[in-house]
């Protein structure tokens, strides 16, 4: 845990120095300032040295959610739009073991460098150094200020998946949203200003769980989130396998059911029942081992008829059975591009079906339009001669509603739907087809082959020789096929066993236990609390036992989520109280919560008396018995309301002046130079850190006219600085 | 012949046992094309693209053209179709055989007549021997046209009728002697 002891801004204006500095103490305590004083900016300056700029949604680096006031012009009482210089902001953070660092960072010049000014309780030696706050500062062991910060936290490092799938870490902005409430975003729901620039998957729940200490929890979070993305590979791979196996078994003609539908362990368990080889032979009965010996067994034969088999001079057979199988492979070829150019005719006409549905969809949906549109609507008129109205239905004409017309769509898509299925069936068969035709063609060409040897061979002898050998020479190149199918099959198995293993490793890797729902609970409880002591108008004592919260820790109150529950002012309450629960869940579990919480215009939120009551009755009661956080609000109260929580022992800081930026006496502005000039000949020093148990709101030390000049602004709800 | 091979009896046996028929309602949604909105917003943009001016203050088109051109604004696929036969008209057995389907089928529009009729009764339109103008209440076909443009509709019969402009359509072609 950390505290936060001091928020600094100055600068150089051109007419000399300014600054302001607020000193904070440990506990709850109420910064008190009226509209314009710069609450805000001081609220926005810790999230600027925590390099967090980001939930403002604006580049690293960009200092454009400042006000004016310390990037462009100032003004000091009367004298307006001073032009700024320079200017810088700094925080100074104290670590509960004493050892405290001042962050210092310029809003106008080089805002990517952070200087750090270290104190060690057991080295009171002041060791600066520069870090720089570019994107990804994480990864940067050395030089970068994420890396830093969470080292001297003592925070340990968490890889995180994102939507690449590359990983990447939690960053202080993304702890930010959990402890300051901005003013203006912050309260409409839990973590409104979370961002997940990064690509962090549910970096919102993952922030949480940090912050409650729940580690492994968050590795078992990212460990399941990667098995989500390997699964979503490997439905990938199998989609990919399955078009591969489908297409090389229709370029043979064979047909099997092979498909990567359902989840990956579906596909995995549906896969493991067969094989390649098992699936052929059961579906198209196709047994390549079978034809394998059929193939050997008929080549044995026709080698020993050539080589050592008697040859019948009278048979006259050779020829006419060449010219026979010629002729019916012919025949089968003829049928089968027939077959193929039906097909292929269906398919064009499908194809012309479609665009002519596509096209009718899309004139009856800009009919609907024009019909809703109202536009080129006919009165109602009357025939100039029979006075008759003049209704289409006596030109044999029809008007539809704008329903059936939508309704037509809903018919003419379902048609395109149908038509889409055929045309991939047509399409699947006509790949078999042609694959038929190319497989009949191989065996024709054989077939031609050995007529021709027979035909060129003279007698009968020779006739019958020259055709054992043409038979024997196709039935080796068929097996040569047959071989080639068989390596591609295996080769496909082997890739599709591998993908079944992948899928078995992956059942392991996202299951374990964690100690999760006692860390959500404690959390819950916390929370229960706050919501009672901060009034929300949904939670009594009677009904927070049915408060929960959920696997995104979304608060729900029974059924029902609790953002939907209550008045506009109870969803401010619901993240005022989520915010401190979770702080005070944090040091409960030894969690790794920063241990401030920053609250920006609670009040706003508030405006009515009631309300108002129940805030400062909560902040008297609950909150100030709490020591194991620091809370800060920032808001406005009128001295009935300071007197009431001075007397309930709350810190109150009242501003004085209107801004807390003031201009330095020239007095105070060379004391300064003098100081910056020795600390700038001698960066290590042995300076003391500025630090102090009670709360104090320095206005710089010279006078200023904007310091002086009595206020005489009636309360008002205040507004954004 | 069992029921399996005579769809009419397999009917018969399953409707008289536990088969129950599913209407589905939209089947029964006449298509657009019947609808005189649509007829009359295709015919006004019809009209708008390829009606030429007769005279200082009125444009006007040949009835048997607009209608033609209708037709195929409201059939797309069919442009390709008509250019052949276009191109081809000067080999006589040619331009009868690749005309015939397509003559009969928009000369048989009479849906199309109806609505011109209509457009007339409203004053949209008027005859002028064989041509078509504009009537007295011929905004309704500019007011069309300029919320087809404006909000894209009818984006693929726009896209049509503007590629019939390098069609060269004779009188011939319309069926006149």
């Amino acid at each position: 845990m950390i505290r936060l002891t001091s928020i600094k801004v100055r600068g150089v204006s051109a007419k000399g120095p300014f600054e302001g500095e607020i000193t904070l103490g440990p506990g709850i305590q109420v910064l008190s300032a009226k509209n314009a004083y710069g609450k805000s900016l001081a609220a926005k300056a810790v999230v600027w040295c925590f390099g967090a700029e980001a939930i403002f949604g604006v580049p690293s680096g960009d200092a454009g959610f400042f006000p004016d006031a310390i990037r462009e012009e100032i003004d000091f009482g009367d004298e307006r739009g001073i032009q700024v210089l320079s200017s810088e902001c700094s925080i100074l953070l104290e670590r509960s073991d004493g050892s405290s660092i001042r962050v210092t960072r310029p809003v106008i010049g080089k805002t990517g460098l952070l200087t750090i000014e270290e104190q060690s309780i057991l080295d009171p030696t002041i060791r600066k150094t520069i870090y720089q706050n570019t994107k990804r500062s994480m990864q940067d062991d050395t030089g970068g200020f994420q890396s830093f910060l969470f080292d001297w936290m003592g925070w340990p490092r968490t890889t995180l998946a994102t939507f690449k799938g590359t990983p990447s870490e939690l960053y202080v902005e993304n702890l930010l949203p959990t402890f300051y409430i901005d003013q203006k975003e912050g309260w409409t729901n839990i973590q409104a200003l979370q961002i997940a620039r990064y690509g962090q998957l549910q970096i919102s729940e993952v922030a949480i769980e940090y912050a409650l200490g729940a580690l492994d929890q968050v590795k078992l979070r990212v460990a399941q989130q990667e098995s989500a993305q390997r699964r979503a590979a490997l439905k990938q791979i199998a989609e990919a396998t399955a078009a591969r196996v489908t297409a090389l078994l229709a370029a043979r003609g064979w047909t099997i059911e092979w498909s990567s539908f359902g989840s990956v362990k579906d596909v995995a368990a549906r896969w493991a029942l067969k094989g390649l080889r098992e699936e052929l032979k059961a579906r198209q009965n196709v047994d390549l081992d079978k034809r394998t010996k059929e193939l050997n067994e008929k080549i044995g034969k026709l080698r020993k008829a050539l080589t050592s088999d008697p040859i019948d001079p009278a048979n006259v057979s050779a020829l006419a059975g060449a010219s026979q199988r010629a002729i019916e492979l012919k025949n089968q070829r003829h049928q089968l591009n027939s077959e193929l150019n039906t097909l292929r005719l269906q398919y064009t006409q499908a194809q012309n079906l479609i665009g002519s549905l596509e096209q009718r969809i899309q004139s009856a949906s800009d009919l609907a339009r024009l019909k809703e549109s109202g536009v080129g609507r006919l009165d109602e008129m009357e025939c100039p001669t029979c006075h008759r109205d003049l209704d289409p239905e006596t030109f044999a004409l029809s008007v539809q509603t704008g329903a059936e017309v939508h309704a037509h769509v809903a018919a003419l898509k379902r048609d395109r739907a149908l038509m889409k299925n055929n045309l991939d069936a047509l399409a699947s068969s006509i790949r078999t087809r042609t694959s038929e035709v190319s497989s009949l063609d191989e065996k024709l060409r054989d077939s031609q082959r050995t007529l021709t040897t027979v035909t060129d061979a003279i007698g009968t002898v020779r006739e019958q020789l020259a055709n054992r050998a043409a038979e024997l020479s196709a039935a080796e190149r068929e097996l040569d096929r047959v071989d080639e199918w068989k390596r591609e099959l295996a080769q496909l198995q082997s890739e599709i066993d591998k993908w079944i293993s992948d899928v078995k490793l992956l059942g392991d890797l996202d299951s374990g236990h964690t100690d999760i729902e006692k860390r959500r609970a404690t959390l819950r409880d916390a929370l229960a609390k706050y919501l009672i002591e901060l009034g929300h108008s949904s939670v009594t004592e009677s009904n927070v036992g049915t408060l929960r919260l959920d696997e995104q820790y979304t608060p729900f109150l029974g059924s029902r989520r609790m953002l939907a529950l209550g008045s506009a002012s109870d969803q401010s309450r619901l993240v005022a109280a989520f915010s401190l629960a979770l702080a005070e869940a944090s040091v409960q579990l030894g969690g790794f919560h920063p241990g401030i919480v920053l609250l920006d215009e609670p009040l706003q939120q508030n405006p009515d008396n009631p309300h108002r009551d129940l805030l400062f009755t909560a902040l008297s009661n609950q909150l100030s018995r709490n020591t194991g956080f620091q809370t800060v609000i920032f808001t406005w109260l009128p001295d009935s309301d300071v007197a009431r929580l001075r007397t309930a022992g709350i810190p109150v800081l009242e501003a004085e002046g209107s801004h807390f930026l003031r201009l330095l006496s020239p007095a105070a502005n060379r004391s300064l130079e003098q100081k910056e000039g020795a600390a700038s000949e001698e960066p290590v020093s042995g300076e003391t850190p500025e630090s102090g148990d009670s709360p104090e709101l320095e206005a710089g030390h010279g006078e200023s006219s904007a310091a002086e000049e009595p206020s005489q602004e009636e309360p008002e709800a205040p507004e954004s600085a | 012949m069992d029921a399996s091979q005579n769809p009419l009896r397999l009917l018969a046996e399953l409707l008289s046992g536990r088969a129950k028929p599913v209407i589905n309602p939209e089947r029964f949604a006449p298509s657009a094309t019947y609808d005189l909105a649509y007829r009359m917003a295709i015919t006004s943009l019809t009209f708008r693209i390829h009606a030429k001016a007769n005279g200082e203050n009125s444009t006007r088109i040949a009835a048997d053209r607009l209608k033609l051109y209708q037709f195929l604004a409201q059939r797309p696929w069919l442009v390709p179709t008509i250019k052949s036969w276009a191109e081809s008209r000067k080999d006589a057995q040619l331009s009868m055989l690749s005309s015939d389907r397509l003559r009969r089928g928009y000369l048989g529009d009479v849906n199309h007549d109806n609505v011109v009729s209509y457009m007339i009764a409203r004053g949209i339109l008027k005859w002028n021997g064989n041509f078509l103008e504009e009537g007295n209440n011929s905004q309704y076909i500019e007011i069309i046209y300029s919320e087809a443009i404006e909000r894209k509709l009818f984006a693929s019969e726009l896209a049509a009728l503007d590629s019939l402009r390098s069609i060269r359509i004779t009188n011939e072609m319309l069926g006149e002697p």
